[in-house]
């Protein structure tokens, strides 16, 4: 295997944890969480002893095959599933601590819109409720936001109107509506077609130059985890657990080249025999 | 910056045209109806007359139609009682009905301990206990109203109930990520998800009470369609048997196509009707 | 030997054409099977049908089902039915016509609590009268008409529940007079009658009756048939614990104390100083003027019906 890939990869539970020196820094930070479903002969577990740093305004993405627990992993983190055991800090703080001041940015697999909201409203939803804003403000924001995903001149269509790539770019603006720090994505591509799909990757990357946040990046799909991310987490299933941490050598590639170059499809190689050997 | 067309081409054109196209198709739906319609009309007419057949087994429709006209104000009365106590009875138990989903949805105990009465209810036949109302709830509109009440209150409560609880996970987790309240939860994800349930409830219902109403006529009642059709029973009249129940039938109708517009406005957004 | 068998022969030839020609007849009461319809039962339960040479099948009557307008239309041969339900029915075009009236008097009329205190019609002023649209209300309205009492002067109320009168919710209630006070009394409590009957309403509660096409086409069948009711009626009320024993069992969703209280109110209604004189359901034209008329006056009949199409003396046997 070549060196600096070698390097580069880091495996079992220290795999994601970032330097000493970092940890003060770190965005998200979990340590030794486990969670189990179920009762008696039927219990399942989920999760075990998950260990994971995340820094701040880092790009990561979590892969592995199903039942490894990513989404799970996921929602523990947003708070959406209280975790059972473990140690979860955001921020620094408890995540119930965390939301009380600010919200996550969560975008789901599908779009998730309340098709009796047009695009705007849905947009705006948030701010509605988190009562940000005045009308006039609100407004503005919806506007921009809307341009950010370049759908202007589509805000009052219904989501029955747009195609799915549309509605998965109102769902990523809607998410963004309160400008949260972190943005957790559970596999938001995974219903798209391969073209709107890349498409989608450079507008995310796009927002995600202009304005830094923690990106928590749920995918099954290595290429692209391997585009977007700066670091990969590995998860492996029965037990759901973290396989491996790779740091991405060539995070956002957009030369073609440096895509097709050895090194990025060492990477690649070394990331399917990962989740194969789980 | 426009969305590049080749992979973001929306479903379908602007709010507008839809529902201009929609309107066009619903005429040329009623044109094979109303064919059917007249053709049963002149079919039925024929063949009483030409099989002589006697007017107290089945009138000729141009007879009906003529004792409907001569006897209209008389009808008209008795069908404003009718539909006076229908409406009201539809109010009062679709009203319940909402109230009671929207508890259970708060509340499980409260549905735990209240639902096995609405089956208790909805398993009631009506006719048996029509009379029972009137012993405890005095004469004229009010046992009317309990009994077309009673009938519209089981799928209404049950229909709701399932619209309430019909958000996806994943909007209910959005609203959660969020830190929507309850409040806001029902306003602005429940109320809207219920409404295609309850309408469809609706419909059924209103036809229901109608006929609840006539049923309660039957015994207790000195005005209204249902006493129009026992008084026809004593005479014997069938004319007036089926002009009767034409006139409800009628009135029916029209309360059904009001409830089917006021869908129509609540229902505003793409896909969102059941039709029927 | 061969003259005894051709001798048996022959009245095998002419008795089995005899037995297979019994006609087959179908009888639709007014409503669900009763002692009122004892005699009926009784002449088919004693044979007196079959020795007429009838096959009769006694069909019930119920809620819902209109008795007059089947056998108007063919679909039963003899109906029972009171005289106001053949006039209604004749209005309607119906092809009807009494052949004998089995109950001389109408039983229905007004049912009050013993302690009321109301004895007669005058009483019911300022009273709550509880009633349904139906013979008893139009026979009740002719009672209080005729007394000079003015309807407008009770409260009505529109219902047919007996509870309400057991419960005081009402003075006192329309209907039919030998069945529905016996419940009354099961509860407890003593009941007054007020009959119209008793107060010179004169009509018949019960007539046989079928189409004039039909009489028309076989008159012996009716005559034998009027003649095997009558037999039933006799043997019925001379034989009353047979006749409740039998009616019960036919449909045992009967009380038979109830039925026996009732057959024993029923005689005054079959039994009159008229039938005495002329024999059990016997049929006299000025009753069914009367009815007429009441209907005209009191449940708004409007007819150019002539009585006299209405009945017919000819098929109740010679006395």
């Amino acid at each position: 295997m070549n060196a600096s890939i070698a390097s580069a990869t880091k495996t079992g539970t220290q795999a994601g944890n970032l330097s000493d020196a970092q940890t003060g820094a770190a965005a998200i930070r979990i340590r030794d969480v486990s969670m189990n479903f179920g009762t008696g002969a039927a219990r399942v577990q989920a999760l075990q002893n998950i260990g994971l740093d995340v820094g701040r305004n880092e790009f990561v993405s979590i892969v592995g095959r199903s039942g490894c627990g990513k989404s799970t992993l996921l929602r523990i983190i947003s708070g959406l599933i209280p975790n059972e055991s473990g140690e979860i800090r955001v921020m620094g703080h408890e995540i119930d601590a965390y939301q009380r001041h600010r919200r996550f940015g969560f975008v789901f697999q599908d779009a998730s819109l309340f098709p009796w909201k047009t695009a705007a409203q849905n947009i705006a939803l948030p701010l509605a409720i988190l009562g940000q804003g005045n009308r006039a403000a609100r407004a503005a924001r919806v506007e921009a936001l809307l341009r950010l995903v370049q759908l202007d001149g589509f805000g009052n269509h219904y989501p029955a109107q747009l195609s799915g790539g549309m509605r998965q770019r109102v769902s990523i603006a809607r998410a963004l509506a309160y400008e949260p720090e972190i943005l957790l994505m559970d596999e938001p591509f995974g219903a798209l077609d391969e073209f709107t799909r890349r498409e989608m990757h450079d507008q995310l990357i796009g927002i995600w130059r202009n304005k830094p946040m923690t990106v928590v990046f749920v995918t099954h799909s290595l290429s692209e985890a391997l585009y977007l991310s700066d670091r990969i987490v590995v998860m492996a299933p029965r037990p759901g657990r973290v396989r491996a941490v790779v740091d991405v050598v060539h995070p956002r590639a957009s030369d073609r080249a440096v895509r097709q170059s050895p090194e990025y499809l060492a990477q690649l190689n070394e990331l399917e025999a990962l989740l194969d050997e789980a | 910056m426009k969305p590049d067309i080749a992979s973001d081409t929306p479903v379908a054109g602007p709010f507008g045209s839809r529902l201009r196209s929609r309107m066009l198709h619903k005429l040329v739906d009623l044109g094979p109806a109303l064919l059917l319609f007249v053709a049963v009309g002149v079919i039925w007419e024929w063949s009483v007359r030409f099989f002589s057949v006697p007017q107290f087994l089945l009138p000729a429709p141009s007879v009906i139609v003529e004792r409907m006209i001569r006897m209209q104000d008389m009808l008209l009365q008795n069908l404003q009682s009718t539909m006076t106590a229908a409406i009201l009875g539809y109010l009062l138990g679709t009203g319940v009905a909402i109230s009671l989903a929207i508890l259970f949805l708060y509340s499980r105990t409260a549905e735990r301990a209240l639902f096995p009465w609405a089956i208790t209810i909805k398993t009631i036949p009506i006719l048996a206990i029509a009379p029972l109302l009137t012993i405890w709830l005095g004469f004229g509109m009010a046992p009317k109203i309990a009994i077309a009440a009673l009938i519209c209150f089981f799928p209404t409560l049950v229909n709701t109930v399932r619209g309430l609880r019909s958000v996806d996970r994943q909007s209910m987790e959005f609203l959660q990520v969020v830190g929507a309240s309850p409040a806001q939860t029902f306003l602005h994800a429940r109320l809207f998800a219920a409404l295609p349930y309850t309408f469809a409830a609706a419909k059924i219902s209103a036809s229901a009470a109608v006929i609840g109403a006539i049923v309660a006529e039957f015994t207790g009642a000195n005005v209204g369609i249902g006493t129009l059709i026992v008084s026809a029973g004593y005479q014997m009249d069938a004319t007036m048997l089926f002009a009767a129940i034409i006139t409800s039938s009628l009135a029916t109708i029209a309360l059904f196509y009001s409830i089917v517009l006021l869908e129509r406005l609540c229902l505003f957004w793409p896909e969102a009707r059941m039709d029927i | 030997m061969t003259r005894t068998l051709a001798f048996v022969l022959a009245t095998t030839a002419t008795l089995t054409p005899l037995a297979a020609a019994a006609t087959d007849v179908s009888l639709r009461l007014p409503w669900i099977l009763n002692v009122q319809a004892a005699g009926y039962v009784m002449a088919l339960e004693k044979g007196f049908y079959k020795e007429a040479g009838l096959t009769v099948e006694i069909m019930p009557g119920g809620p819902g089902m209109n008795a007059t307008a089947l056998v108007a239309s063919g679909a039963n041969t003899f109906g029972t039915n009171d005289v106001n339900g053949i006039i209604m029915g004749a209005n309607q075009g119906m092809d009807l016509i009494m052949v004998a009236a089995c109950f001389q008097r109408h039983p229905a009329g007004v049912i009050t609590l013993a302690d009321s205190g109301i004895r007669e019609p005058a009483d019911l002023v300022g009273k709550t009268l509880a009633y349904t649209e139906g013979g008893p209300w139009t026979l009740t309205q002719a009672m209080l008409s005729r007394a000079g009492v003015n309807v407008a002067d009770i409260n009505l109320v529109v219902s047919p529940s007996t509870e309400l009168l057991i419960n005081g919710n009402v003075d006192a209630k329309t209907g039919f007079t030998v069945n529905e006070p016996i419940a009354v009394e099961l509860a407890g409590k003593p009941t007054h009658l007020i009959v119209p009957a008793d107060w010179g309403i004169q009509t018949y509660a019960e007539v046989i009756y079928t189409t004039r096409s039909f009489l028309d086409a076989n008159p012996e069948v009716v005559r034998n048939f009027v003649a095997a009711s009558i037999r039933g009626y006799e043997y019925a009320y001379e034989n009353p614990e047979e006749t409740v024993a039998t009616v019960t069992r036919v449909n045992n969703q009967l009380d038979p104390v109830q039925q026996t209280e009732q057959l024993r109110r029923q005689v005054d209604y079959i039994f009159t100083a008229d039938t005495e004189a002329s024999g059990v359901c016997t049929l006299d034209p000025a009753v069914i003027a009367d009815t007429m008329d009441i209907l005209k006056e009191f449940a708004g009949l409007e007819t150019t019906l002539d009585v006299a199409d209405l009945y017919s003396l000819d098929f109740l046997p010679a006395n």
